[in-house]
Parts: structure tokens; C-alpha cells; sequence
């Protein structure tokens, strides 16, 4: 088993040095090792797209598109050099192989977490991406920067340590490592890798047979949630898991639910009253309700827009509610004030992706999270839940 | 640069601006309905009618009205500086042809025009007749108009000291059964002979009070001859208090006549500058009478008062004692009216307040009248005019006279003032007009009009302040025994009026009929800067309740808007900076 990875290439390599490309490999974290090994086992299978979907009325013509319209949404997609994460039976892979355990990231070990920090130390507020590897969270923030410069004459230097994949386009955040990125002198983004997530996602450690998480998987967000600006849930409707799965983004849903639980109980749980009987998942499901919701903005991004014009001609919040009950019950359940978007930074070429200035459906979503005049306005209703009835 | 804008701002933004428009308009509305409430505009017909009748007293308006008198000296006490000539018929009189050839030659000396012819002529014929009272009285009359002072008095003096008729009619005016009368022959001679020497003692720098003893013993003998011819006197004449004195050999009194009040006035004058010997036994003598009189007035009771605290400060203000009990006999005579003489009013009031040290002392109402008197009797010397108008200025400043009663007197008075004390007469004439107007121009203010007070120009201000002071402590009054809301009404619209001034007592008594917190929410309601709280907070409330209604508004609307969507067509358009690298 390989135990480097070349980003640049997206291929495993057993020495530090890729031996296509001469770049500097990354090691390769425990549980991605796992992965990689389970999906080798498990070939790819290429996701049809929805039947559902598939009768959606296609975008509006648009005669000055800046994007290409893309009307096959996950099949046209040749994003995934990434493995996908099939699932595997719980009871085929139980003798298999014992439980994985993969080494939980100390606060010492992620890379940037410090730095950052030390930021929040100064009276920073954080606005933390969450989201899957893959799903385009870098690129937003890069996006928003640029929409922010362009559309506002406000320029701010970048921050995000990325290395570029090829020329404009950011590599992925390497495992074990958060990015941020300063948007002015009170807040800043924290933009940790999908690694952190998948660790988190359900879905994957019972497919994995892992343990239940702990609160140390949550360091590397603990203090941001302390000082929390708002949260970005980037979801990537590009990706579907299978036609047999009940919501093609169910997985996805899934993590995001649990991430939102997770946020909200850590926000506000402060007594530390967790027994170590009882499983990190098991007391935050029993102890969330009693906890106050989360109290700032929750921004939920459908990235990749620009592949996905059969559904941008309605209203994001129709589609969630629609096709995304899980995600739309969590942000229900557990966010004050919310709302969904679509948006695209990058726009898909015959050579690949190539970033788009300005890129389209961050600009004012951002705004929406980070500027808003009547945020101290006394007795709100949580608005987006309490207005459509929700949050009971 | 302008850049893709949230679809809401276009109506969000002057719906914000509107919700604080509105809110504006309510914030107002509660403050001038809060300030209109409270104001005393706001009482009923009825009782502002009453409120509108009520008589502002002169308080707090004099202390002001006096600040305007300038800082000069202090009114001078007015003599009585005239001394009737003897009228030919005097001759009748003696029975000796040398004293009948030497008043004959005096008389005749006395109409010489020649001023040095005539004093010496006098003198020749006093130093042939020593002893003769008209001679002497003649030759003084002279040579105080001629301004020999020293002179006038060493012979009036001399004259007086070789004579014992003074002893004489004193003791005879004082048996009970005589026939003496102030128009006999030999009393007439003898008083004006001591008043002569009196005012030349008095107008004499440095003076000589040699004279006041006399006059003070003749005086005595005066006044039970005043007391017993008083009752006929005043059937008969209109200036019925002013015992006229004719001068010797004139059969009856006239304008020019000496009187009894030119005496009494020259005696209060020598007492207040101190020129008269006081102590035992002339104070047993004087103020043993406050005993036995059956005096009335308030002036009796002051009086005694003094006596009764001299002795704690060792008879140190006994000659100021003296005067104030000959200014109480003559006030005593003619109570409850006053001396019709302005002379010895304006003198009196000086002695009064020499007293009272600008307490009223009981004894506002006795001044007052006095003040008036010596208005409208104004029958000073020519020469003393200037003197008398100040000194009368400032007393009405310092009275509660009703002034328009006395202004056509005060125009006369006027005429004698230098220009700037004029102007203060008038202000202090349209002070009093426009104290009497307050209240109506209070509880019905009429806009096209300007304020009563606004004739005072830069002293209208001050005065204002001070006659509201004086309206709230008469309003506060009228307030006092009508019901709790009308209480409660007049506390804050006195309040509202007198804003940050200290009320006046009677103000702070209606308070303290009500609770504390009431008193606490009353002195809140009354403030200008609580209604505009009020306002303010309401107009806040208002506009936070617009504001939310329109935040919730624009949250619902966003949740169903896709910001990509407005950012693509702004794209597609082509009206955004940038573009595909």
C-alpha cells in the first residue's frame, strides 16, 4: 500500500518525491490509507444521474452566459480523480479487518490551527467552511475575495496557503491542515480540510467500523466555534452516490447533519458534562435540544453551479426543501437564520477548470452572512426557521 | 463601482427610512401632546378664567426691580428749610414803643433789596433790642438766606438762651385748662424762632445741634396743642392732618405757613444724623409714653418692639429710636391714613427702612401708603426735587404699590429725574402694567400680540423669570383647595413654567399634598427633557417595531431569492467589472 499521494497528479506514490511530476507528495493520513485500500477493492462506478433529476426543467436559455450551460449534472462531471467513497457492508468488512482507528489530530498537529488562533485571541470571528474534500471550499473563499475586490473596490491579500494545482486553480487543503483567510480585521475564514469532515462523517466511520468520535476530532474548529461569525455548508450537487440511494446527496446530507449537531452542541455546551460512559454521539444526540440553536447565520452553497443549470432556474431554498430534506430539516432544526445559494467559481473548459472573475453567487451570500445592520435587533424570530416553521 | 446589490435594498432601504419618518412623527406627537397636556393652557374655561383674574403679587419682581436702581447714594433726609417771615400786624403785639420802633425798623430793614445793607441794617437794630424774639427771628430768616449759617444760629441761640418764655408756653401748653393755640402770638414766634435755629443747625457743616434740644421741648408743648386742635381742623380743611402754624402777627395760615409736620420732619431729620443727645432722662420721658397711649397701628407694635430689644444692645441705636417714635406720634395722629405731607412721608419711609433693613416687617402696607402719599403730595422745595424724585424712584421700585394708581403723580415726578432715572420710572410703571397682565396673557397667550412683558426690553427677561415666580406662588394658592387633578395639572404646568427656577413655597406646600413617587413623577412630567424622552423613546420604539416587522419581511423574501441568479444577469449583462480569464 502506498503511503504518499501526489495532489498535483492525484496518484499514490511510495516515495516523497512523485516520480511523474518531481513534486513534493503528501503522507498519506491513516484513514485515507483505509480508504484508498477499500476503494481499490471497490472499482469506481460511474453515477447516472438521477431519474428524478433527470425530468427537472432544464435552465432558462441564457444568451450572455458567462458559463457554459451544462445540462448533464453528474455524469458530465470529471471531477472525480478523487476515489468516491462507496460504502461497504458493515457485515462483509467486520471480519475482514479489525477497526481502524486513525490518529486523531492534535491541536499541536494541524498545520495553521495555531496561527489561527492566535488571530481568534485578538477578537477575530471566525466564519467556518464546512464541507467535504472536493466540494469547492478554498475556492469560494478565493472567490469571495475576488467578487470582493471587483464588485466593491475592497482588496485584501491572500492568505489561503494553497498551492496551485495548475495555474489559477488552488490545490486541495492537505490533510491535518487548516487554511484562513483574513477578510478584514474582525473576521476571518477558517477553512480546515475535508479530511476533518469525512473523519466526522458517520456514514464513513461506521462503513470504516471506526469508533465513535471524540471531542478531540473537533479540535481543529473548537475556539472558531467560540467565536463564531457564521457557517458555510458547501455542498456539491455535482456529486451523486448512486441510483438506488433515496436522495442522491444523501451522504453528504448526512455529514452535515451531524456536523451541524456537533457545532451546535459544542457552541454552547460549556459545562462539560460529558460522562465517559456515554459516546461523544450518544450525549450530544440526548443533550443538542436542551442547547440553543446556533446563533449566527448558517450559509448552505450549492457550489458548482455552473454544472448544474437544470436546477438554478428555481430557488435554492425550493430545491433543498425538495431534494434535500435532511440538510433542510438540520438547518431547521439547529440554525436560527439560514439560507441556501448556488454559486461557481470556476468554470469547466475543454482544458479542465479555469477560475472565473468574478465568480457568480458568492458575492452577496457572503454579504448576506457577514454583513448584516440588524443582526442586534432585539426579540428576532429565528427568522429563516421560524417564518416557514420550523425549529420546533 | 457598484457591483451586484441585494435585490431588497430597493425597497428595504427607504422602507428604513420611512419606519424612522414615521417614527419621527410619533416621537413629536407624544412630545407636544406630553408638553400641550401639561401646560397651563390646557385648563378648562372655567378655571382659566379664574386663573386669568388672579392678582400677581409684587414678590420676587421687586428684588428685581431694585437690581435696576443703579448703585448711588443713599436718599437724602429732607429738611424743612423754610421759615415764614413775620407779618407786619407782630407789632400790635408789644406794648413797649422801643420794641414796637425796633420790630417796625426791622420789618422795614428786612424789605431792603440790598442783601448787605440789609443784614448789616438787622444787625444794628438786634444789638439794640437783645432780648426781642421778632428782631431775632427776623434777622435770622435773613441771614439764613443769606447763607450765614453759624451766624443765623449763635444769634437765634443767644436769643433764646436770654428768653424764659419758651419755658413759659411750654408750661403752659401743657396745663390742662389753658387757652393756648398754635395761632397765638407768642407761641407762633417762639416755634419759629426754634425752627429757624433748628435749620440753621441742620443745613450748617459741620453741624451744630445746638438748637434741637429746644425744639424738641417746644415740640412737646405742640403736641397736646395739636391733639386738641385736631378734631376741628380736620372738619374744616381738605389737608386735614397738616396743622398750619401762622407766623407771628399773620391772622391766618396759608400755603407758605409753617407746620407741624415741618416741625416733627426737622426733628426726625436731627435724630437720623445723629445730632440730638438721647439717654435718660429723655428716654424715660419718650418711650414711657408707648405705655400709656392707647396708640394703634402697626407701626406702635414695631416701636415697642425695638424698645423692648434696645436695652440687649445697649441703647446703641437709641437717636434712629428717637425718630422712629416721632415718625410713629405724627403716623399716630392720622392712622389709618398717613401724613399728608411728602416731606415728612419720604422721611418717615427712610426711617422705616432704615429698620426694617429691607424687611417688610409688617409694615409694607404703612410704607406703601406713605410712598403714595409722597407722590401725589410732592410739595418738596424747588431745590429739593432732584432729591426727592430719586429717593421716591427707588421706593416705589422697592413697594407694591399699584403703580398705575399714581401714574399721572409719577409723570409730574418725572419731570424732575435726570433721563436715565426717567427710563426707569417708566419701566417700572410698565412692570406693573405688565404684572397685571401676566396671568391672562398665561392661560391665553395671543400670538399676534406681544408678551406684557416685552416693553421692559433687556430687563424683560430677568423680570419674567421673577413674575413667574410671583404667578406660581398665587397660582399654587388658587390650586391648593380644588380637586387632585387640577392639583396635579397646576404642579406641572407651574413647574413647566418656572423650569429649572426654585419654586416658591407655596408651590413646594401643593407638592407635599401628594405622595413621593407622585412628586418624583410630577417633577419628571413637568421637565422639558422628559417629554422629549418620552418622545424620543417612543419614536425609537416605533421605528425598532417597523424595523423588525420590515427585517422579517426581507427575511422571508430572501430565503426564496437566489443571489446567483441576480449576480448571472448582472454578468450577462455585461455590467460587471472582470470576466472569464
Amino acid at each position: 500500500m502506498a503511503s504518499y499521494k501526489c495532489d498535483a497528479c492525484n496518484e499514490f506514490r511510495d516515495d516523497p518525491i512523485c516520480e511523474k511530476c518531481g513534486r513534493e507528495t503528501r503522507e498519506i493520513p491513516p484513514l485515507e490509507k483505509a480508504a484508498a485500500r477499500i476503494a481499490r477493492d471497490n472499482a469506481p462506478t460511474p453515477v447516472p444521474p438521477p431519474p428524478a433529476l433527470r425530468v427537472q426543467k432544464a435552465a432558462p436559455a441564457r444568451s450572455a452566459a458567462p458559463t457554459p450551460v451544462v445540462t448533464e449534472p453528474p455524469k458530465a462531471k470529471p471531477e472525480p480523480p478523487r476515489p468516491p467513497f462507496r460504502p461497504k457492508p458493515a457485515a462483509q468488512s467486520a471480519p475482514a479487518a479489525p477497526p481502524l482507528q486513525p490518529a486523531e489530530p492534535t491541536p499541536e498537529k494541524i498545520r495553521g490551527l495555531r496561527e489561527f488562533e492566535a488571530l481568534l485571541d485578538r477578537k477575530m470571528k471566525a466564519v467556518v467552511i464546512c464541507g467535504d474534500s472536493g466540494t469547492g471550499k478554498s475556492e469560494i473563499v478565493f472567490g469571495f475575495l475576488r467578487a470582493l475586490n471587483i464588485h466593491r473596490g475592497e482588496a485584501q491579500i491572500m492568505n489561503l496557503r494553497a498551492p496551485d494545482r495548475k495555474p489559477g486553480v488552488l490545490a486541495g487543503t492537505a490533510p491535518d491542515e487548516i487554511w484562513y483567510q483574513v477578510i478584514d480585521n474582525k473576521r476571518g475564514f477558517l477553512d480546515p480540510s475535508g479530511e476533518f469532515f469525512k473523519q466526522l462523517s458517520p456514514e464513513e466511520r461506521r462503513r470504516l467500523m471506526l469508533p465513535d468520535v471524540t471531542e478531540d476530532s473537533f479540535d481543529f474548529v473548537k475556539k472558531a466555534l467560540r467565536n463564531l461569525a457564521g457557517i458555510v455548508l458547501v455542498v456539491d450537487l455535482t456529486r451523486a452516490l448512486g441510483p438506488n440511494d433515496v436522495s442522491h446527496w444523501k451522504r453528504q446530507e448526512d455529514d452535515l447533519n451531524f456536523v451541524l449537531t456537533a457545532l451546535r452542541f459544542l457552541r454552547h455546551d460549556k459545562k462539560k458534562t460529558r460522562p465517559e460512559e456515554i459516546g461523544f454521539s450518544v450525549n450530544m444526540s440526548q443533550m443538542v435540544k436542551k442547547m440553543p440553536r446556533i446563533d449566527k447565520p448558517v450559509l448552505v452553497l450549492f457550489s458548482k453551479a455552473d454544472q448544474l443549470t437544470q436546477y438554478t432556474n428555481q430557488t435554492p431554498f425550493d430545491l433543498a426543501r425538495r431534494y434535500l430534506p435532511t440538510l433542510h430539516g438540520a438547518l431547521m432544526t439547529h440554525a436560527k437564520r439560514f439560507r441556501y445559494d448556488f454559486c461557481h467559481t470556476m468554470i469547466r473548459t475543454g482544458q479542465g477548470d479555469s477560475e472565473v472573475d468574478p465568480p457568480c453567487g458568492v458575492l452577496l451570500s457572503m454579504e448576506w452572512l457577514l454583513r448584516d445592520p440588524f443582526r442586534w435587533l432585539p426579540f428576532q424570530f429565528s427568522t429563516s426557521s421560524a417564518l416557514i416553521g420550523g425549529g420546533k | 463601482m457598484r457591483g451586484a446589490q441585494n435585490p431588497e435594498r430597493v425597497w428595504f432601504i427607504p422602507a428604513v427610512i420611512a419606519a424612522a419618518f414615521i417614527a419621527g412623527l410619533s416621537g413629536y406627537g407624544c412630545y407636544s401632546h406630553a408638553m400641550r397636556k401639561g401646560s397651563i393652557t390646557s385648563f378648562s374655561g372655567s378655571a382659566r378664567e379664574e386663573l386669568a383674574t388672579l392678582r400677581v403679587p409684587a414678590g420676587a419682581t421687586t428684588v428685581v426691580e431694585r437690581q435696576w436702581l443703579k448703585e448711588g447714594p443713599k436718599p437724602e433726609y429732607l429738611i424743612a428749610s423754610h421759615v415764614p417771615a413775620p407779618c407786619p400786624g407782630v407789632v400790635d403785639y408789644f406794648v413797649s414803643p422801643t420794641e414796637r420802633a425796633a420790630v417796625t425798623e426791622a420789618l422795614a430793614a428786612s424789605q431792603n433789596p440790598d442783601l448787605g445793607a440789609r443784614t448789616e441794617r438787622l444787625e444794628t437794630i438786634s444789638d439794640r433790642a437783645p432780648g426781642n424774639l421778632v428782631v431775632a427771628l427776623i434777622q435770622g430768616t435773613q441771614l439764613i438766606e443769606a447763607g450765614e449759617l453759624a451766624r443765623a444760629e449763635q444769634i437765634l441761640k443767644r436769643t433764646l438762651d436770654q428768653t424764659k418764655e419758651d419755658e413759659l408756653v411750654i408750661a403752659s401748653a401743657k396745663a390742662s385748662n389753658q387757652t393756648l393755640d398754635l395761632k397765638n402770638t407768642e407761641v407762633s414766634t417762639l416755634i419759629h424762632i426754634q425752627h429757624a435755629c433748628v435749620v440753621a443747625g441742620l443745613l450748617r457743616l459741620p453741624a451744630n445741634p445746638s438748637c434741637v434740644v429746644p425744639l424738641r421741648n417746644v415740640i412737646g408743648s405742640v403736641k397736646p396743642l395739636s391733639h386738641r386742635r385736631l378734631p376741628g381742623r380736620t372738619r374744616d380743611e381738605p389737608v386735614w392732618s397738616r396743622l398750619r402754624i401762622p407766623a407771628p402777627g399773620c391772622t391766618d395760615a396759608d400755603e407758605q405757613s409753617l407746620s407741624t409736620y415741618d416741625l416733627y420732619n426737622n426733628l426726625v431729620v436731627a435724630y437720623m444724623n445723629e445730632k440730638v443727645p438721647v439717654g435718660d432722662p429723655w428716654r424715660t420721658k419718650e418711650f414711657g409714653r408707648l405705655d400709656t397711649d392707647s396708640g394703634r397701628g402697626p407701626l406702635r407694635e414695631f416701636l415697642k418692639a425695638q424698645v423692648k430689644r434696645a436695652p440687649e444692645s445697649e441703647w446703641k441705636d437709641e437717636k434712629q429710636l428717637g425718630a422712629l417714635s416721632n415718625v410713629e406720634t405724627v403716623i399716630d395722629w392720622v392712622h389709618p391714613d398717613v401724613p399728608d405731607d411728602a416731606r415728612f412721608d419720604f422721611n418717615a419711609v427712610q426711617v422705616i427702612d432704615w429698620w426694617t433693613k429691607g424687611e417688610t416687617g409688617g409694615l409694607s402696607e404703612l410704607r406703601d401708603k406713605l410712598i403714595e402719599q409722597a407722590f401725589r403730595r410732592r410739595n418738596v422745595l424747588p431745590s429739593q426735587r432732584a432729591s426727592f424724585a430719586r429717593g421716591a424712584l427707588r421706593m416705589l421700585a422697592t413697594s407694591n404699590i399699584d403703580r398705575a394708581r399714581i401714574a399721572e403723580d409719577a409723570a409730574q415726578v418725572r419731570a424732575w429725574l435726570p433721563p436715565e432715572d426717567a427710563r426707569l420710572l417708566d419701566d417700572l410703571l410698565t412692570a406693573d402694567s405688565a404684572r397685571a397682565g401676566l396671568p391672562r396673557w398665561l392661560v391665553a397667550p395671543d400670538e399676534d400680540q406681544e408678551p406684557p412683558h416685552a416693553k421692559l426690553g433687556p430687563r424683560a427677561a430677568a423680570w419674567y423669570t421673577a413674575a413667574l415666580y410671583d404667578f406660581a406662588a398665587v397660582a399654587a394658592n388658587w390650586a391648593a383647595p380644588r380637586p387632585v387633578d387640577e392639583q396635579r395639572h397646576m404642579i406641572v404646568a407651574l413647574r413647566r413654567l418656572l423650569q429649572s427656577a426654585t419654586p416658591p413655597p407655596q408651590l413646594d406646600a401643593l407638592e407635599k399634598q401628594r405622595n413621593g413617587w407622585d412628586r418624583v413623577w410630577l417633577s419628571l412630567c413637568a421637565t422639558r427633557w422628559f417629554c422629549i424622552l418620552g418622545g424620543a423613546l417612543l419614536a425609537l420604539f416605533v421605528w425598532l417595531v417597523l424595523v423588525w416587522i420590515l427585517v422579517h419581511i426581507r427575511e422571508r423574501r430572501l430565503l426564496r431569492t437566489s443571489f446567483y441568479n441576480v449576480e448571472y444577469d448582472l454578468l450577462s449583462k455585461g455590467d460587471a467589472p472582470g470576466g472569464t480569464r
